[in-house]
C-alpha cells in the first residue's frame, strides 16, 4: 500500500502537518509573551529564523537521504560528543572559557556562537539515534546478554558527560529512547526487564548522588499535596527521609513556585482558554521559563483544554505516523531509525507535559517544535527530516523483514 | 514480532496520553475555579502598610506640647544593608556602586562612616532577632519579611532635605525616600524629661507587645516608640493603628484599611507655669555654681494634680539625638536626671510635721505638751547626735528652751521632733511614712519614677540594718535611709494642707481609681500643724522668716525648711587596670555611679583586665566644704498658700488651693537658698493663676429659693 509523495495522507506530509501546527503554537505562544512587553519581539524574530533554518536543514536532509547520513552515523555521534566535552571541562574547573561557555544556573550547557547559543546535548540525541540504528541493524548478539554491552557503552558515553554538565532532563530522555530501541529491535524480555530491576536497584545510590535541588523536584511531586506538606510540617521526624521542615513550608515559595505557577496557569485556562494575549501569566512573567520549558502552561492558559489537546494530537498524529513508516520499512537501519525518531520525540513530549501538569519531576526539557530554543528546533527538524526521509526511501530488500524473531528464538 | 512490539510501544504511549489528559481534565475543568482565583492572587502586590499619626500631648489648656509632622526616611533595601550570603555572588560593578551609595549617604548627611555602619549594624541585628524569634515560635529557620523590606538609615528629613535626598541618592534603585513622621516638641526644654523621647523598638518591646496578634498594631523592628516619660507612660494611648493598601499590578486598589490615629494625651500640668518656674530655677542655679541641680514640684491639693513639674538641668527633646553624648557625659550636672521623680534625696526638716502629727495623732504627745531643748539630746552627752541646729560649737545659751509642737515646728527644733520620734517608734512612724506616701509610687505613672525609701522595721531587716532608738530619732527628722523624691515631698505637703491623701495626677484618663484616705488625725492635730508651717514663715522665730515671708493678694506662704545633710556626689572614678600588653596603668573616667564607670571604662579599654572591686571614686561634686561651713545639704523648702483675711489673719478653715516642694541640690540651708525661691514661686503662682488661687473658686452659683 505504497502511496505516491504527492499523496496528502503520505505519512511524510501528515507529519509536516502536525509539525507546522505544533511551530505555529509555539509561534503564538512567544509572541504573545513579547507582545505584553513594549520591548521588540527579539524571541519571535530569533524563532522564525531557527525555523526558516531549521526547515533548511531538514529539507537537505531529506533530498540526501537518510541513508546516505546514516553512513556518516559514528562519525556525527563522535562529533557531538566532542562537543560535549569543553562543557564538561568548563564545568570541572568552573572556568567559562571567557565567556564562551557561560555558567548559567551553575550549570554549563551551552556554547556561545555569534547570535546563537548551541546546545550540543540536543544534537546528541539524535546522533546518538542514528548510531544505535547503525549498530543494531544487522546484529543479532544484543539477543545476548553480553550482546546489550555495546549498546551499553554507546549510552553511557554520552550520559556520563551530560550528567555532569549538569543535564539531567537530557539524561533522563536518554533512558526510554534505546530502551525502546533495543526492544523493538527484539532484545529479549528478561534482558530488558533486568536492565530495569537493575535500575530500580541504582535509584537509591542516585537519590543519595544527585543535587539538593534535584531531590526537591522529585520530591516536589508529592508534596504538591497540601495535606502532606502539613504533615510534614506538624511532625518532620517522621518525614525525614522525604525532606526538612523547612523545605515543606517554605515549598510553595521556593522550589515548588514554579510548578504551582504552571498548574495555574493551565487550571485558570479552563475549557476554552483566556484567548490569545490575554491571560495574568501572559502579560506578566510570574512563570520562570514560560517561552521554552513551561510553554505548555502557556497553551494552556490561552487555549485552554482545547488548545492542549490539540498540541497532543499532533503528537500522537506524528507518532501514529512514525509507527507507520517503520512498520511499512523492510530496510533494518530507516526502521530502528524511525522507531528511535518516534521515540524521542513522544518521550519529549510527555516528559515535558508531564512535568507541566505536575505528573514528572522538573527538569529542563523543551516541547518538540513548541518551546523557544534554535538547538532544540534544529535537532528537533533533523529526526523529522530522517524520519520523512525513511518514508521516501524504500530500497528493496530480498531478505525477510529485519528483527522478525520466532517466539523459539525467544528463549 | 517488530510489530507486536511496536503495537506494545503504542499501547504504553496511548496511556501515557490518557493519564495526561486526565490531569488535564482534573486541572482545566474539574479544579478550574480554585486555579483561576489562584492566577488572580500572583497579581497581588505585597500590601504597603500606611503609616498612623502618633496621638498629641497637650497640656491642661490645649497648648500643643508634642506632635507628628510630616517628615521622610531614607530607606534601603534589607538586601544591600546586610552583608548575606545573597551579597556574595554581587559583580565588582554593583558592589563599587553599592560603596558609592554609602560615601553619598555619608556625605549627605553628615554621619560618619562608623556611626552609619553601627546604624546599619543596628538593623541587622534587630532583624536577626525577629527571625531568631520567629525561629523559635515557628520551629525551624526561615526568611522573615523584614528580610525584603527596605529600613530607615536616615530618619526625620524635613521638605528641602527629602529633596535633596531625592537628587543624591534616588537614582539607586534600592534606595527610596518614604513619607515619615517625625515627633516634634514644641518650646518645651522646660518639660524635657516630662514629654520623654522616642526611640527604636527594642527586642523585648517587641516580644512583650500585648498586641503582637494584630498584625497592623504591632510593632515593626523599624519603628518607634516612646521610651520615657509621658511618650512611654502613655504609649498604649498615643499609639495608633497602621492603615494598609494592597494593589495589584495592574494599579488597582484591591484592599484598603485607612490607619487609625492615636488618641491625644492631656496632662494636668500648666505649661505657663512651667515655662516661667523653669526659668525661675536656672536664674536661681546659674548663681549657684555649687548646686548641681532642683526641681519645683506644684500640685492642685484639691484634685491632687500636678500643676509643674520641673527639674533642672532639662535638655531640648527636639535635639536630645546631637546632644546625647554632651548630656551624657555631664556627669556634675547630670541633665538626664529626672530629679522631680526619678532621684530621692533625705528630706531633712519637711518630714517634721509629718512627726509631729504622728506624735499628736498617737496621744504620745499632748498639744500643748512641752520638751526642754538644752541644745542635745543629752545635756551630758553634747557629742550625741542630733543636737539642735542651732547649736554651734558649745555655746546652750542658743538652744530652743521649752518647746512644743507649734514652737517646735517654727524653729524646726532637733531634739524636740527627736524626742517625738522617739516616743512613737519605728513601727508607728513608718506606718505614718506610709500613709503620706512615702516609700510608694506618686502615682504619676511616668517610667521614671521611684518609691523613695520609706525605712519600715520590714525593709530594714530584709537589709539587716538594726532598729535602734537613734535611728528611729534619724528617722524622725528626715535623715538616715528614709528618702524621699520632690513629688513625694510637694504631695506630703499636701496632705499636711488637707489631711488627705491622694495620688497624684500627671496624665489624664491613665488610671481608673484613685485610692484616697483620710489621715487618722483630729482636727485640733491639724490646727497645731498648720499653725506651726504658718509661724515657720511669719513669726520672727521663724526659721524661713528671714527668707520666705510672702504675703500678696490675700495669700500668705506657709511651709516647712529642711536641710538634708548629705554626702558629696561621685563625679569620676578610678580604675587601675593591666592593658593588652601587661602594662600596669590607671584610668580616671567621668561617672555618676561605679556600675556607669565600669561601664565607660570598658567602652574605653575593651582589651584591658581589671579588678571591679578596685573601682574607686576618685572626684566627688561638690569639691571642698560648703561655703556656710557645717556639712553639704540639699536644701528643701514645702509649702501651700494659705488664705488669709483683710488684717492678714490666716483663714484656717480654707484648705489651701496649691502645694508645692522646691529643691536645691547642695543648696546648704533649705530656709536661705530655697526660702527666696519659694517666695518667687508664690508670686508666680499668684500671676498664672489668679483666682483659681482662691480656695472657695470658682464661686458657687447662688440658688435662690
Amino acid at each position: 500500500m505504497k502511496r505516491p509523495v504527492h499523496d496528502l495522507t503520505h505519512p511524510g506530509w501528515v507529519i509536516a502537518g502536525a509539525v507546522a501546527i505544533l511551530c505555529l503554537v509555539g509561534l503564538a505562544c512567544i509572541y504573545a509573551t513579547e507582545s505584553a512587553g513594549d520591548g521588540w519581539a527579539s524571541h519571535t524574530t530569533k524563532q522564525m529564523i531557527f525555523l526558516v533554518g531549521s526547515v533548511l536543514v531538514s529539507v537537505i536532509v531529506l533530498s540526501t537521504g537518510y541513508l546516505r547520513v546514516s553512513r556518516y552515523a559514528y562519525a556525527l555521534f563522535i562529533a557531538a560528543l566532542i562537543l560535549l566535552v569543553p562543557l564538561a571541562v568548563a564545568k570541572a574547573l568552573h572556568f567559562e572559557f571567557g565567556g564562551l561557555i557561560p555558567c548559567r544556573r551553575g550549570s554549563y550547557r551551552w556554547i556561545r556562537l555569534p547570535g546563537f547559543q548551541l546546545q550540543p546535548s540536543e544534537f546528541v540525541k539524535v546522533a546518538y539515534i542514528l548510531a544505535l540504528a547503525w549498530y543494531l541493524r544487522y546484529r543479532r548478539n544484543y539477543r545476548t546478554f553480553a550482546g546489550m554491552l555495546v549498546p551499553f557503552v554507546l549510552s553511557i558515553v554520552p550520559l556520563a558527560l551530560i550528567v555532569t554538565e549538569p543535564d539531567l532532563g537530557t539524561v533522563i530522555l536518554m533512558l526510554p529512547v534505546p530502551f525502546v530501541m533495543l526492544f523493538v529491535a527484539g532484545a529479549k524480555k528478561r534482558h530488558l526487564l533486568l536492565v530495569v530491576a537493575a535500575g530500580f536497584v541504582c535509584a537509591p545510590l542516585l537519590w543519595t548522588k544527585i543535587e539538593g535541588y534535584q531531590r526537591m523536584r522529585i520530591v516536589g511531586l508529592v508534596l504538591q499535596s497540601e495535606s502532606l506538606r502539613s504533615r510534614v510540617i506538624a511532625d518532620p521526624e517522621s518525614y525525614r527521609f522525604l525532606c526538612t521542615q523547612r523545605q515543606a513550608s517554605t515549598w510553595p515559595k521556593e522550589s515548588g513556585l514554579q510548578l504551582l505557577r504552571s498548574k495555574a496557569a493551565l487550571g485558570s485556562g479552563g475549557l476554552l482558554g483566556q484567548g490569545w494575549g490575554h491571560g495574568t501569566y501572559v502579560r506578566y512573567n510570574f512563570l520562570p521559563d514560560r517561552h521554552n520549558d513551561m510553554v505548555f502552561a502557556l497553551v494552556g492558559h490561552q487555549w485552554g483544554l482545547a488548545g492542549c489537546l490539540l498540541v497532543l494530537a499532533c503528537y500522537a498524529v506524528i507518532v501514529v505516523a512514525g509507527v507507520e513508516i517503520a512498520s511499512e520499512t523492510a530496510e533494518p537501519f530507516g526502521r530502528l531509525l524511525a522507531v528511535g525518531v518516534v521515540a524521542l520525540i513522544s518521550a519529549q513530549a510527555i516528559i515535558n507535559v508531564g512535568m507541566t501538569v505536575g505528573l514528572m519531576p522538573i527538569t529542563g526539557m523543551t516541547l518538540p517544535f513548541v518551546s523557544y530554543g534554535g538547538s532544540s528546533l534544529l535537532a528537533n527538524f533533523l529526526a523529522i527530516g530522517l524520519l520523512i526521509s525513511v518514508s521516501q526511501h524504500r530500497p528493496f530488500l530480498l531478505a525477510k523483514k529485519p528483527f522478525e524473531y520466532g517466539a523459539a528464538e525467544d528463549e | 514480532m517488530f510489530e507486536t512490539r511496536l503495537k506494545v510501544v503504542l499501547g504504553v504511549l496511548a496511556i501515557a496520553l490518557v493519564v495526561i489528559v486526565g490531569r488535564l481534565v482534573e486541572l482545566q475543568v474539574v479544579d478550574a475555579e480554585h486555579y483561576r482565583r489562584r492566577a488572580e492572587a500572583v497579581l497581588l502586590l505585597e500590601p504597603k502598610a500606611l503609616p498612623f499619626v502618633r496621638g498629641r500631648i497637650l497640656d491642661r489648656f490645649g497648648k500643643l506640647l508634642a506632635s507628628d509632622e510630616p517628615s521622610w526616611d531614607v530607606c534601603v533595601d534589607y538586601h544591600t544593608l546586610a552583608p548575606g550570603p545573597q551579597n556574595q555572588d554581587v559583580s565588582p560593578e554593583l558592589r563599587d556602586e553599592i560603596d558609592d551609595m554609602w560615601s553619598d549617604i555619608v556625605r549627605f548627611s553628615g554621619l560618619t562612616r562608623a556611626e552609619l555602619d553601627e546604624r546599619v549594624q543596628g538593623i541587622v541585628d534587630r532583624v536577626q532577632r525577629i527571625r531568631a524569634a520567629v525561629k523559635q515560635r515557628r520551629g525551624f529557620d526561615d526568611r522573615v519579611r523584614e528580610e525584603t523590606m527596605g529600613h530607615a538609615v536616615l530618619t526625620d528629613l524635613d521638605d528641602q532635605e527629602q529633596v535633596a535626598a531625592r537628587l543624591v541618592l534616588g537614582h539607586y534603585p534600592w534606595v527610596s525616600i518614604e513619607d515619615s513622621t517625625q515627633r516634634v516638641y514644641h518650646d518645651a526644654t522646660s518639660l524635657g524629661h516630662v514629654l520623654g523621647r522616642m526611640g527604636l523598638v527594642d527586642a523585648d518591646t517587641v516580644r512583650d507587645d500585648p498586641r503582637a496578634d494584630d498584625p497592623l498594631a504591632r510593632y515593626l523592628p523599624d519603628e518607634t516608640t516612646g521610651l520615657t516619660g509621658v511618650e512611654k507612660a502613655a504609649e498604649s494611648i498615643l499609639r495608633g493603628r497602621r492603615g494598609l493598601r494592597r494593589l495589584n499590578r495592574e494599579g488597582e486598589v484591591v484592599e484598603e484599611i485607612a490607619p487609625q490615629a492615636g488618641r491625644d494625651v492631656e496632662l494636668t500640668l500648666r505649661y505657663d507655669l512651667q515655662d516661667r518656674l523653669y526659668a525661675l530655677l536656672d536664674r536661681e542655679l546659674r548663681s549657684r555654681p555649687q548646686s548641681s541641680g532642683g526641681a519645683i514640684v506644684v500640685l492642685d491639693i484639691a484634685t491632687r494634680e500636678v500643676l509643674a513639674l520641673v527639674s533642672y538641668p532639662a535638655y531640648d527633646p527636639n535635639r536630645f539625638q546631637e546632644d546625647y553624648s554632651a548630656l551624657l557625659s555631664d556627669t556634675r550636672r547630670l541633665p538626664l536626671r529626672f530629679r522631680a521623680v526619678a532621684n530621692h534625696y533625705a528630706p531633712g526638716s519637711i518630714v517634721k510635721p509629718l512627726t509631729c502629727l504622728a506624735g499628736l495623732a498617737t496621744g504620745r504627745i499632748g498639744l500643748h505638751e512641752t520638751i526642754l531643748c538644752t541644745g542635745y539630746l543629752y545635756p551630758d552627752r553634747p557629742d550625741m547626735r542630733p543636737r539642735c541646729w542651732l547649736i554651734h560649737g558649745t555655746d546652750q545659751r542658743k538652744a530652743h528652751g521649752d518647746v512644743d509642737v507649734v514652737t517646735g515646728l517654727e524653729g524646726s527644733c532637733n531634739v524636740f521632733v527627736a524626742r517625738v520620734g522617739e516616743r512613737v517608734g519605728g513601727n508607728d512612724l513608718t506606718n505614718f511614712f506610709d500613709m503620706f506616701g512615702l516609700g510608694e509610687f506618686s502615682g504619676t505613672g511616668l517610667p521614671e519614677e521611684t518609691r523613695g525609701i520609706n525605712p519600715t522595721p520590714d525593709w530594714l531587716a530584709r537589709r539587716n540594718i538594726a532598729v535602734t532608738p537613734g535611728r528611729v530619732r534619724n528617722f524622725s527628722i528626715g535623715q538616715d535611709q528614709v528618702e524621699i523624691t520632690p513629688v513625694q515631698a510637694a504631695n506630703m505637703v499636701a496632705v499636711y494642707a488637707s489631711g488627705v491623701y491622694k495620688p497624684v495626677t500627671l496624665i489624664r484618663g491613665l488610671r481608673d481609681e484613685n485610692p484616697e484616705w483620710i489621715l487618722p488625725a483630729r482636727p485640733e492635730h491639724w490646727q497645731a500643724i498648720h499653725e506651726g508651717l504658718y509661724r515657720v514663715v511669719n513669726s520672727p522665730s521663724g526659721t524661713a522668716y528671714k527668707y520666705a515671708r510672702w504675703q500678696e493678694a490675700g495669700y500668705v506662704l506657709c511651709g516647712k525648711t529642711g536641710s538634708a545633710t548629705t554626702n558629696p556626689w561621685p563625679v569620676s572614678y578610678r580604675i587601675p587596670y593591666v592593658d593588652a600588653d601587661g602594662r600596669e596603668d590607671t584610668a580616671v573616667v567621668l561617672a555618676g555611679s561605679h556600675g556607669q564607670a565600669v561601664k565607660e571604662f570598658l567602652h574605653q579599654h575593651p582589651d584591658a583586665a581589671f579588678d571591679p572591686k578596685r573601682v574607686e571614686v576618685f572626684e566627688r561634686w561638690p569639691t571642698g566644704p560648703p561655703p556656710e561651713g557645717g556639712r553639704h545639704a540639699h536644701a528643701w523648702f514645702v509649702a501651700y498658700l494659705q488664705k488669709v483675711d483683710a488684717a492678714g489673719n490666716p483663714l484656717w478653715n480654707r484648705v489651701p488651693r496649691v502645694a508645692f516642694a522646691v529643691l536645691v541640690e547642695f543648696g546648704g540651708s533649705g530656709g536661705r537658698t530655697s526660702g527666696p525661691i519659694a517666695r518667687q514661686v508664690a508670686h508666680i503662682l499668684v500671676d498664672a493663676l489668679g483666682p483659681e488661687l482662691d480656695p472657695d473658686w470658682p464661686p458657687a452659683t447662688e440658688s435662690v429659693g
